[in-house]
């Protein structure tokens, strides 16, 4: 008998005395019965020196006992040492078996896990091992690939130390077993309540008092379980207490400590209604049990409601729901388990976890609906929308995929297309309408050149003009501002025509005065798209019906020169462009910003192009000061005349600057011009001293959206279209593109080879004198010569008597003061007229007036000239 | 309110806020046009036949001031009429989308 045989056989000696029945005493007797000299039977198995029982049943030791043993046994019935009760040797036997064989189990799984641990450890060292020296071997990839397998290996290690009995099962127990006793608790606390208000029983009063603290007391017990647990398992979440589903922070768990907390006369009166008892009624279970269908082993019952009904006695108690959980269950009811999928489910409802890894949920887990699946879907790809329903994609943008790039392209493009053909379809019926009212096709097809030649955004601009004033005033508001107005009309008149535009604006301002009432700023603003969409159509349209009726009453559509020979002079189309030449001055006041341009050079080039020798011929000083006038009206105003960015020392190239609202104004040019002559001998010098210092703002690059802004003049009053030039070399007549080149100079004198050259010359000029301002009248009533108008004859104001430089300095107003009819050279027509006529006289033959040279004597010298040179060079 | 204020305005009535700026500006630029066309019919139809005439006659000696007279007694009310001519553009357009979409 072995050392460890003679140790059980004196502790069965002892175990004897105490208690007959005893294990002890049982195996006391089997092993002193007929064993003497027989050594235990031992297990072989698994190299452990442990062997199954199957291979030498216990049993069998018995069993197989001498024959004298047995017959002593028999015997020696009343001599065994025991209590006296003969023992069941095939029932201990048994039970001694299955002991064993429990045993043997365990301990055989304890021996593969500690193999299989160890077996997994030993490989993630050499894994480690090899990761590190490929790292030192600079061998990335070799690296990476070992430490995919270090992760597997970690993850199935991993996985063994969860299925290893790791845990102290006694805890586990400890807690269930606590768990019972908090129902109990409960159930009696319940219990004593009923019975105070049903039978008004004052000890009931104390057994409420004494289950409620007990439950008190377990309840914090428990909590204290549980945080041990936590903290002895690695990356545990702090102690947080779960209820139900429920994840209080441990300052929660205080918390809700204190509500538990026996207050001083916290008892609810005995004839009380359950109301009072609401609070104690309500109290949540603060058992860190994970209420979730998919691991809701331990099944609790949600605590009692406040309906006072007796559902729950004593032998309702939901024991049985306490009973232990399966293995499996066990591991996924542990601290850690539980945490993760309350942090899963509160993740999965939109629910954010702190950084600390400290969930904190203030509703209770459901269990996932719908909206977690929606929450978790992408936010919808809509252009400019992001999803608010994912609170963790609140702060990233939609991202559009290609694909939904170039689909919604092709949307835009269909759009687009959609509209501009029901536009298209619209114009369709007005083209159908205008047949009907007896308008040809063509006018309206004018009235849309006139319109497309016009800059888009003046277009964007008087449509917005147009529509709004269409749309009411309900659309643009009761008030409109000066700058709105201001910047309908301002590009607009310098693309337009100063003359019709403003002249339509007068129309529709002198129309509301008369009526006597004063309109708003929203009737401005339509009274400017008014005029401006009139203008348009009076370019658009006129020169078709100048057209037809030149077509009708017989007047030739191509005039030949108006001194021309018949053979090689280009004749002077009466064509839409040309007079549209007239009528249409397109961007004459709009400066296009070239590197290094400024406000300064810009407005010198304008002043120079428009008031030619007006301005040139003025000293440096006083240039500078009609320039400076300008420059500071642009500076302040900068919108208004077009400058983006509000900012007229930043110019970039390629940005437009509007001048018309200043050069074109008359009583801002004559006051600026006036000034220029008054200057003072001081200022003059002033001026000279300063011409240093003035700085040129070289322009700079514009983008395509800032090149868009519109312009925004202020000042518009009724503006000048002066194409003056004392030079014709230098004139530039808005009938012809190219410069006039020098011509010779003629002697005063003319002396023609042939004495009819004069006579031809003479009937020449008169008939292009009657053509400009004769009449024919009706049916040849009321009709006059062009000699004898008053435009050309009358001694005060009739071209005749004028100098030519007189006549091209000319600058009357298209809307005289006086408002009374004016002719010659005080009409602003008739004056527009001669000055063509005079610069086209001098491009066809070449000769230039003289100074001081009136316009009758230079025009039939002009014709003797080239009739005269006809004749002969034949 | 300024220029883009105003072309807010119409964008969003045309209801084309959706789409590029560049097809933004091509339809507002060609309704623009279509309804400077309506406005010049609209005018043709205002005009009597012997007005028609005359009014001719006066375009085509160029006096600006005599064709704002001729219009002033023959179009007396431009604002109604623009007023009239918008209306009726952007209606057809409207009843044309819809019986296109």
């Amino acid at each position: 008998m072995g050392n460890m045989e003679n140790k059980i056989l004196d502790a069965a000696k002892v175990a004897e005395k105490g208690s007959e029945s005893s294990i002890g005493a049982h195996i006391l007797h089997k092993l002193t019965e007929g064993t003497e000299g027989q050594m235990l039977p031992s297990n072989e198995g698994d190299g452990q020196g442990i062997k199954t029982l199957e291979e030498e049943p216990l049993s069998a030791s018995f069993v197989n006992q001498s024959p004298e043993h047995k017959d002593s046994s028999k015997k020696g019935e009343r001599n065994h040492p025991g209590n006296g009760r003969k023992a069941d040797r095939a029932a201990l036997s048994e039970e001694l078996v299955e002991i064993k064989k429990i045993r043997s189990r365990v301990e055989n799984d304890l021996a593969r896990f500690e193999r299989d641990k160890e077996v997994l450890t030993k490989e993630i060292e050499q894994i480690k091992a090899r990761i590190k020296e490929a790292e030192d071997l600079g061998q990335s990839t070799i690296a990476k690939n070992w430490g995919v397998r270090l992760k597997k290996a970690e993850d199935i290690l991993q996985v063994v130390e969860k299925g290893a009995p790791t845990r102290d099962p006694i805890s586990d127990e400890v807690i269930f077993k606590e768990l019972s006793a908090y129902r109990h608790a409960r159930d009696r606390q319940t219990q004593a309540e009923l019975k105070i208000n049903r039978d008004e029983n004052p000890r009931a009063l104390g057994d409420y008092t004494r289950a409620q603290a007990e439950a008190f007391e377990i309840s914090n017990k428990i909590e204290q379980l549980v945080r041990e647990r936590s903290e002895k398992t690695a990356g545990a979440h702090s102690q947080p207490v779960g209820d139900e589903g429920i994840l209080y922070t441990h300052e929660q768990a205080t918390a809700d400590k204190k509500a538990w907390e026996l207050k001083h006369i916290t008892a609810p009166k005995i004839f009380d209604q359950t109301t009072a008892n609401d609070p104690y009624q309500e109290e949540t279970v603060p058992f860190p049990i994970q209420h979730n269908e998919e691991t809701d082993i331990l099944n609790e019952t949600e605590p009692e409601k406040t309906n006072m009904e007796p559902k729950l006695t004593l032998e309702a108690v939901p024991v049985g729901d306490m009973t232990p959980p399966t293995e499996a269950a066990e591991q996924q009811a542990t601290a850690d388990n539980w945490q993760d999928k309350a942090v899963e489910n509160f993740e999965s409802n939109g629910g954010k976890v702190l950084d600390d890894s400290f969930p904190v949920l203030t509703e209770v887990v459901e269990k996932p609906t719908n909206t977690t699946e929606e929450t978790l879907e992408a936010p919808a790809p809509a252009q400019g929308t992001t999803s608010e329903t994912s609170p963790s994609e609140k702060t990233s943008d939609p991202v559009l995929t290609p694909e939904q790039i170039e689909a919604f392209a092709a949307k835009n493009k269909e759009t687009r297309e959609r509209i501009l053909g029901n536009i298209t379809r619209v114009e369709g019926e007005i083209e159908t309408r205008a047949e009907k009212a007896g308008m040809s096709k063509g006018l309206l097809r004018n009235v849309g050149e006139a319109w497309n030649k016009f800059p888009t955004r003046y277009k964007l601009l008087l449509t917005a003009g147009m529509a709004v004033s269409g749309l009411g005033a309900a659309a643009l508001g009761a008030t409109a501002t000066a700058g709105t107005i201001a910047a309908l009309g301002a590009g607009l008149r310098g693309v337009i025509g100063a003359g019709m535009f403003v002249a339509f604006e007068k129309l529709l301002e002198n129309r509301a005065e008369k009526g006597g009432v004063e309109r708003t700023g929203a009737e401005k603003v339509r009274d400017t798209a008014i005029a401006a969409a009139l203008s348009i159509f009076m370019v658009g349209v006129l020169p078709g019906i100048l057209r037809d009726y030149a077509a009708e009453h017989g007047v030739t559509e191509k005039v030949v020169g108006l001194f021309g020979n018949g053979t090689t002079q280009a004749g002077i189309p009466l064509s839409h462009e040309s007079l549209q030449g007239n009528i249409l001055d397109t961007g004459v006041y709009i400066e296009t910003a070239k590197p290094g341009d400024s406000v300064w050079t810009m407005a010198e080039r304008q002043l120079a192009g428009h008031y030619g020798e007006k301005f040139t011929g003025l000293s440096p000083e006083k240039q500078s000061y009609i320039i400076d006038a300008i420059k500071d009206k642009v500076v302040e105003y900068p919108e208004s005349y077009g400058i983006a960015g509000s900012d007229a020392s930043a110019l970039e190239v390629g940005e437009h600057v509007d001048f018309g609202g200043l050069l074109a104004n008359e009583a801002f040019m004559n006051e600026t011009f006036s000034g220029a002559q008054g200057l003072s001998g001081e200022e003059i010098g002033n001026i000279a001293n300063y011409q240093g210092e003035v700085v040129e703002t070289p322009a700079r690059t514009v983008s395509p959206s800032e090149f868009a802004e519109e312009p925004f003049l202020i000042d518009f009053t009724a503006p000048e279209q002066t194409t003056e030039a004392s030079d014709l070399r230098a004139y530039t007549s808005p009938f012809v593109t190219e410069e006039i080149t020098p011509a010779e100079t003629m002697p005063a004198e003319f002396t023609p080879s042939n004495p009819q050259v004069i006579e031809y010359a003479n009937q020449q000029v008169h008939g292009h004198i009657n053509n400009l301002f004769g009449s024919k009248g009706f049916l040849g009533i009321g009709a006059e010569d062009g000699v004898n108008s008053i435009n050309w004859k009358d001694p005060e104001v009739g071209f005749a008597n004028k100098t030519v430089e007189q006549v091209m300095n000319a600058k009357p107003s298209n809307f005289p003061e006086d408002g009374a009819r004016h002719f010659g050279i005080e009409d602003y027509s008739a004056t527009e007229k001669m000055k063509s006529y005079l610069t086209l006289a001098g491009k066809e033959t070449g000769v230039m007036p003289h100074r001081g040279e009136n316009v009758q004597t230079y025009i039939n010298r002009a014709a003797a000239v080239n009739i005269d040179r006809f004749m002969k060079n034949g | 309110m300024n220029n883009q204020e105003l072309r807010d305005i119409l964008i969003k009535e045309l209801g084309i806020d959706g789409l590029p700026e560049e097809a933004q500006d091509e339809i507002v630029a060609k309704l623009g046009e279509v309804i400077l066309k309506s406005l010049t019919v609209a005018i043709f139809e205002k005009l009597p036949s012997d007005a028609r005439t005359e009014f001719e006659r006066i375009s085509a000696k160029g006096d600006h001031s005599l064709i704002q007279e001729f219009l002033e007694e023959n179009v007396p009310d431009l604002h109604t009429l623009m007023e009239e001519e918008v209306k009726k553009v952007l209606e057809s357009l409207a009843e044309t989308s819809q019986h296109n979409e």
